[in-house]
């Protein structure tokens, strides 16, 4: 007779489960899996810190655009995993073990994810030490979108073990990450569709926009779902798949209920103390020393001009159609360097050129847009330059006061669209 | 008895590799002789579970598996090398024979102990930590044949095990299979007839899918005369017994 091991002798403790966990972790593909993540997320954190830096929400967004990368990588990682009993000719031998298929399966899965997200948090540390030297705003919330990407990324490798197992030939992990790849990227053109919140991957968020905790919990719970239906599947419980995969659909049909909102607070105008007023949002206070350095020479040139800015600010918290005459506005999104300073000074130098166009006059039907030909375009390249600090030899040989003067009829005429006076002014 | 195979017919595709064939083995050592494609790695399959006859009955220490819990009962007491024996290269000796440990459903507490006595058994302890990789082919073998004892398994199924081993591994080998032997029913397929004379208390003869001899190794060394081809009785009773079960 079979002689019986007694129930409470065969269950597992949670030490042995842990030594298997750590087996895998050392000898499967989890180190493989770590260290490509790794790679891949400081990678992508170098190349692209005006993302992130200076911005606990923007860290936590760009983890998220990241994802169109790290996808792939995770979905290798489980495929490789998942085709190891093959390649190492183990099918024959793990055919005799009383313990179900999908002990060692899960576990494997557990142990490349585990791996990958421990190989992520070492640059995202990084990341988030550099953020806090110059973070002046945190908002409401900001880590949610990065909580949903433990369950999007274990949804990736969940599908890499399905497709490893089915599948578990040594090409498929590379060909199947890329698969992913160009299946993420394509929505990423369609980000209006209600669909593409359904994707891991997205740049449709930003770092001062808020998006309640709800929606993040949503998306969640639908990567939660595909990663265990994707483990059934792989397991063939093709009965038990049904119910994660019909849960996932009901939450398809019940899209998330919250819209996004702007955060108020990251919004909130912070200015200089010193006339002229030079203000950029508290998302980016910490860019304020270096954005006056840059505008406030131009702002004190057209100091006293009557009709010409005398403030510069941010444009993230313009609203739409907003115009002011005293107002020049620029843009600060993404112009952070590594080290916290500006990465594009020479795009804020040209900050007064759009306070001059605000008014957006359309242009005239004859113009050609060539200064050399176009008496207007001339007039209004000679008050770029001069804003700029770099007037033309035509206006230099002019005093001062004859300068400040024709400047602010520049201004005048460029608000009243009023095209033949451009053309007359032209030097 | 421990294995008893009634009538067992298994077919790849329109080829008949198992031809109702009848054995029973209770504990001690037995050895599986046969020229290739008899049949002996199709049979081991069929003991271990791997493979399910297409006709016939298997019952497994004393169990006809007829469902999941039972099948699990029986693995839970069954050690199974593989003729192609693989392993996974990245882990240790230790870990790897640990593995199959956890697989087998072993009471955790209980794991590293009967790892240590596995590896102990195949002289491996002092590569415990080693990678399987960097083991030469010999001791991979040995590292598979601890694996498959690791669980003290009622049923012991070798397919091939001494083949790597250098001359003194195996009288080393033979050894532990009579030692193992006392208390487990051990089935060791081969082609080496010497290993079988030395170790085994019985022989099973495989030729065509179909059993054509069953007794002791005296047995089948008397069944041999001298005008029958082979360096040793056993030989020539193997050849003897062939050319018969041919005629």
């Amino acid at each position: 007779m079979i002689k019986q091991i007694p129930r409470t002798e065969r269950r597992d403790g949670t030490g042995m489960i842990g030594r298997i966990l750590r087996t895998e972790s050392r000898r499967g593909a989890a180190p493989l899996a770590a260290t490509a993540c790794a790679v891949a997320m400081a990678w992508l954190l170098v190349v692209h810190p005006a993302d992130w830096l200076g911005h606990w929400g923007g860290l936590a967004v760009y983890l998220r655009v990241c994802m169109l990368v790290l996808c792939p990588l995770f979905l290798a990682a489980g495929a490789w995993q998942a085709g190891r009993d093959r390649r190492a000719r183990m099918v024959e031998l793990l055919g005799t073990v009383p313990r179900p298929g999908w002990h060692p399966m899960i576990t494997g899965w557990a142990a490349v994810t585990l791996a990958g997200l421990a190989g992520l948090a070492a640059p995202l540390l990084v990341a988030a030490v550099l953020t806090a030297r110059f973070a002046t705003y945190a908002g409401p919330g900001w880590w949610w979108p990065m909580l949903v990407a433990p369950a999007g990324l274990g949804a990736a490798s969940a599908l890499g073990v399905l497709i490893g197992r089915r599948f578990p030939g040594r090409i498929i992990a590379p060909v199947a990450a890329l698969a992913l790849y160009v299946g993420l990227a394509v929505p990423a053109y369609f980000s209006e569709s209600r669909w593409a919140v359904l994707s891991p991957s997205t740049d449709e968020f930003r770092a001062y926009v808020f998006w309640p905790g709800t929606f993040h919990a949503w998306q969640a719970a639908w990567f939660g779902l595909l990663a265990v239906t994707f483990l059934l599947l792989a397991t063939r419980r093709w009965g038990t798949a049904v119910v994660p995969a019909a849960l996932a659909g009901t939450l398809l049909v019940a899209l998330p209920p919250d819209e996004p909102a702007e955060d108020p607070g990251a919004l909130t105008l912070v200015c200089t103390e010193r006339a002229p007023q030079v203000c950029v949002t508290r998302i980016n206070e910490f860019l304020l020393d270096d954005v006056d350095a840059v505008l406030r020479p131009g702002l004190e040139r057209l100091a006293g001009i009557p009709g010409t800015p005398v403030r510069a600010v941010e444009d993230t918290a313009r609203r739409r159609g907003e115009y002011r005459p005293d107002t020049a506005w620029f843009a600060l999104l993404d112009q952070a360097t590594i080290t916290g300073g500006l990465s594009h000074r020479d795009w804020l130098e040209t900050t007064f050129r759009s306070s001059l166009g605000d008014s957006d006059c359309p242009p005239p039907p004859d113009s050609v847009g060539d200064p050399a030909v176009d008496p207007l375009w001339r007039t209004e390249l000679a008050a770029y330059l001069w804003m700029e600090g770099d007037p033309p030899p035509e206006l230099t040989a002019l005093p001062v006061d004859r300068q400040r003067e024709w400047i602010g009829r520049v201004f005048a005429a460029s608000r009243a669209c009023d095209r033949a006076e451009l053309a007359r002014l032209a030097p | 008895m421990t294995v008893a195979v009634d009538d067992v017919t298994v077919r790849y595709g329109r080829r008949v590799v198992l031809d109702g064939l009848d054995l029973a083995l209770d504990t001690g050592v037995h050895g599986l002789l046969g020229p290739n494609g008899a049949g002996k790695t199709t049979l081991m399959r069929v003991l271990a579970t791997v493979s399910v006859p297409d006709s016939g009955g298997v019952r497994l220490l004393g169990s006809a598996i007829t469902d999941e819990k039972a099948l699990r009962a029986v693995r839970r007491q069954l050690g199974y090398l593989p003729q192609t024996f693989g392993f996974y290269p990245r882990f240790t000796v230790r870990e790897f024979v640990e593995y199959l440990a956890w697989l087998k459903e072993m009471p955790a507490a209980g794991i590293p102990v009967a790892v240590d006595r596995a590896l102990q058994r195949v002289g491996l302890l002092d590569r415990a930590d080693d990678r399987m990789r960097t083991l030469s082919g010999g001791m991979q073998r040995r590292a598979g044949i601890a694996q498959a004892i690791v669980n003290d398994p009622r049923l012991l199924l070798l397919d091939e095990p001494t083949a790597g081993l250098d001359p003194e591994q195996r009288v080393e080998f033979r050894a532990l299979l009579r030692e193992l032997g006392v208390d487990a029913c051990v089935l060791v397929s081969t082609h080496l007839v010497e290993d079988v004379a030395a170790a085994c208390e019985r022989v099973s003869l495989v030729d065509g899918g179909r059993l054509v001899f069953t007794g002791t190794s005296a047995q089948l060394a008397a069944a041999g005369g001298d005008g029958d081809a082979g360096d040793s009785a056993i030989e020539r009773g193997y050849t003897a017994v062939l050319r018969a079960a041919r005629a």
